[in-house]
């Protein structure tokens, strides 16, 4: 990938996606930003590797570029994530490290060509998969790994199939940086007149190792086939998932309902050795007639537990249509959670059991009512009433206490769905209230305490700054009045219940 | 409390026992009483410092309150053990959302460990109100669940099998600029307790505007009010026999 990290933080952000403004990744180096890789529009206003930030800015359009810090360890994961996807290209496929900053994927495609009927197919289907990613990537296909390296990166196409005999005249003139040589060694060769591979190999090969060390020599023949480099593919982790198909339909419930409970036993102890436990549990059931028929379920919490999950699933499994009957079914779980060990869940004092029995009967509750129904309040960094808290379904979410602002001392308990309009009497502009007519009904107000201003947020694009008061009408009921300064607008948003 | 004695100034914690609480505002109009209930729990959380806090359930939109309003101040701290402690259930709107709404609150009854239940209960029927009130008290290791029923006023004159029925009014003060905020909260109806036993059954749960939800409540002495004396005659000429009473 020409633009591998550049590609990663476009994947990342929409915006990034939407707008098209230039990338630039920095990084610190020696105590100055520099720029580590550009996208390509960058490029064409003249931005460079290695560049300062300085530089590269004034080079820049004024007020457009996006520039954000190279994160490595995010390019490492999304890198490891693509060669899993890459995996339906080829069954091996290992991310190549050799380099600084990896970006290169190696796939062993022997074999593999024929069920893409040819190389070439087989190439052009990568060659679009990472077009339709929108990733910059150039594809080659040779008999070693050092020579589809050096052509993927020095080569003039973006595409090339390097055949077997092909291997010498395809490397001849490629630079010697094409051969994953170390820098210093390349600028020591290139201060003898050693430019291309091919004057490498037009050297005496005794003479080599002396100057110049072990390496060029093992990369030369690594490239040329004669020395031995294996890869060392990713090791792809089995989803969790268990199936079961029967000898011939069944629509007996009874029989179905006692598979999914062992399918359940053996998914809770594959995951038990992960020490993982399901989050989403997806149930199919491939029917004779019919379509197959899913059905999910979605934990608060990881859980492993087959009685509990089959508690929640089985009213759903009652319910399904079997049709004509029940060929298959599968168990999959799509998402799972990392829990403790249950040897370490009984030692740790903080957990109860009774919260054990809890997140069951919330369990049970969001499978009923729904997820959205089932909520946890989270207090947010907002002053504004209807911001300051969010609702949270996730039960392992983290709590209030990471607000940073201090929680406003006074608020109603009850806020009102919508602010209702009222209407009011003031005798001067900024003075209290004295009358208040909302909800068709007219009230004095005794007490009037305020105004609490509450500024719009401005970077969200709520500009309407609003001015609060707490009024005690002569019926004793505590109301939360507010004026919206700009519309010079009051209403009710909330009361002392 | 035990049967057939008075409650005394702290006769309020009758509300924290477990079994069926019934909450009604004064007037049909009025939001259900959230600041009574609210400081009713702070009291349940308070009983038992550094307890385990067990998780406080409110099921039904219309009684969930707003959340910055469950945190409490002091001079330098702002407590959110309450906020942290609840969890929010919408069991639905329309009418066939009842049974949900009954079915809800009879899971969190039963679940262990639950330290109280606050709840939409209008248009609870008698059968169903006996329902909840054995699941608030089906664990019998820990006595059983406090469950916290919103009602709407017009709502008094139904039957039900609650331990306790609760009015709240709003205090009228004629004072000018006065921060004290005030409810009274009355107590209509105690299982097993005499509607003529003496004994104060009103009392007043007072907070200072600004005072970040300290709030505290005092006895009223005096006679109960009009009233709440009907709402007993009211109950008392509907009870359909002395078996179901026992029961």
């Amino acid at each position: 990938m020409t633009r591998w990290h550049v590609d990663t933080v476009r994947r990342r952000s929409r915006e990034q996606r939407d707008s098209g403004q230039p990338i630039v990744l920095i990084e610190k180096q020696r105590q100055r930003q520099v720029v580590v890789q550009c996208c390509r529009r960058a490029q064409s206003h003249g931005v460079r590797s290695g560049m300062p930030l300085v530089q590269a800015t004034a080079l820049l359009p004024a007020g457009q570029g996006c520039i954000a810090p190279f994160e490595p360890e995010t390019s490492r994961r999304s890198l490891h994530r693509l060669a899993v996807w890459a995996q339906r290209f080829s069954p091996l496929v290992a991310v190549d490290d050799s380099t600084e900053r990896p970006d290169t994927l190696l796939l062993d495609v022997t074999g593999c060509d024929r069920v893409w009927s040819g190389e070439a197919s087989l190439l052009h289907a990568v060659a679009d998969s990472m077009r339709l990613l929108s990733i910059e990537a150039r594809v080659t296909i040779a008999p070693t790994i050092g020579c589809a390296w050096a052509v993927a990166r020095f080569g003039s196409s973006d595409t090339s199939i390097v055949s077997g005999d092909g291997v010498r005249t395809a490397i001849r003139d490629l630079p010697l940086e094409s051969l994953r040589i170390d820098p210093e060694i390349c600028a020591q060769c290139r201060a003898i007149g050693l430019d291309r591979i091919a004057h490498l190999w037009d050297l005496p090969r005794s003479t080599i190792p002396a100057r110049f060390g072990e390496q060029p020599l093992l990369r030369l023949d690594q490239a040329l086939g004669q020395a031995i480099e294996v890869i060392r593919p990713i090791r792809p982790v089995p989803p969790a998932r268990r199936e079961r198909t029967f000898e011939g339909p069944t629509d007996r419930l009874e029989a179905v309902e006692i598979i999914l409970q062992q399918l359940l036993e053996e998914l809770c102890s594959d995951l038990a050795t992960r020490e993982c436990g399901v989050r989403i549990l997806r149930i199919e059931l491939v029917r004779s007639d019919l379509d197959p028929l899913h059905t999910q379920i979605t934990l608060g919490r990881p859980s492993r537990d087959p009685q509990h999950i089959w508690k929640l699933i089985r009213p759903k499994v009652e319910r399904a249509n079997l049709g004509f009957g029940v060929e298959g079914v599968s168990v999959h779980a799509p998402q799972i959670g990392r829990i403790t060990h249950d040897q370490l869940l009984h030692d740790t004092q903080d957990r109860e059991p009774d919260d054990h029995q809890f997140q069951a009967m919330l369990d049970t509750l969001r499978n009923h009512l729904g997820n959205h129904r089932v909520v946890r309040p989270m207090l947010r960094e907002s002053y504004i009433p209807e911001r300051a808290c969010a609702w949270v379904e996730d039960a392992t979410a983290r709590r209030s206490e990471d607000r940073r602002e201090p929680v406003p001392r006074e608020r109603p308990t009850l806020l009102l769905p919508s602010p209702e309009p009222a209407t009011v009497l003031v005798l001067n502009p900024d003075g209290p209230v004295h009358r208040l007519t909302w909800r068709g009904e007219e009230h004095r107000i005794n007490s009037c305490i305020g105004p609490e201003r509450i500024e719009g947020e401005w970077w969200r694009g709520h500009r309407s700054t609003r001015d609060y008061f707490a009024v005690r009408t002569d019926q004793g009921q505590w109301l939360w009045l507010a004026r919206a300064i700009d519309r010079k607008r009051w209403f009710v948003h909330g009361i002392w219940a | 409390m035990d049967k057939d004695s008075a409650p005394g100034s702290e006769g309020w914690r009758l509300g924290l026992t477990p079994g069926l609480h019934e909450w009604f505002p004064s007037k049909p109009e009025r939001p259900p009483p959230l600041t009574v209930l609210i400081a009713l729990l702070w009291q349940s959380l308070d009983d038992h410092p550094g307890g385990v806090a067990g998780p406080v359930l409110w099921i039904g939109r219309s009684c969930w309150p707003y959340p910055l309003s469950l945190v409490r101040h002091t001079d330098t701290v702002a407590d959110q053990h309450l906020l942290d402690a609840s969890v929010f259930i919408d069991a639905g709107r329309s009418r066939s959302a009842g049974a949900d709404l009954v079915w809800s609150i009879e899971q969190a009854a039963r679940c262990p460990g639950v330290r109280a239940v606050v709840a939409d209960g209008s248009g609870l029927t008698m059968a169903e109100s006996r329902r909840l009130q054995i699941a608030a008290e089906s664990d019998r290791q820990r006595g059983g669940t406090p469950i916290q029923i919103v009602r709407s006023a017009h709502e008094r004159g139904v039957l039900s099998a609650s331990r306790s029925r609760w009015r709240v009014t709003t205090e009228v003060s004629k004072e000018h600029d006065d921060r004290t905020q005030g409810w009274t909260v009355e107590l209509l109806r105690c299982k097993g307790m005499q509607p003529d036993a003496g004994g104060a059954r009103r009392w007043c749960v007072r907070r200072e505007h600004g005072s970040g939800n300290q709030a505290r409540w005092e006895p009223i002495v005096g006679p109960a009010s009009r009233d709440g004396d009907l709402d007993d005659t009211v109950a008392r000429r509907h009870r359909p026999s002395a078996q179901s009473r026992t029961a």
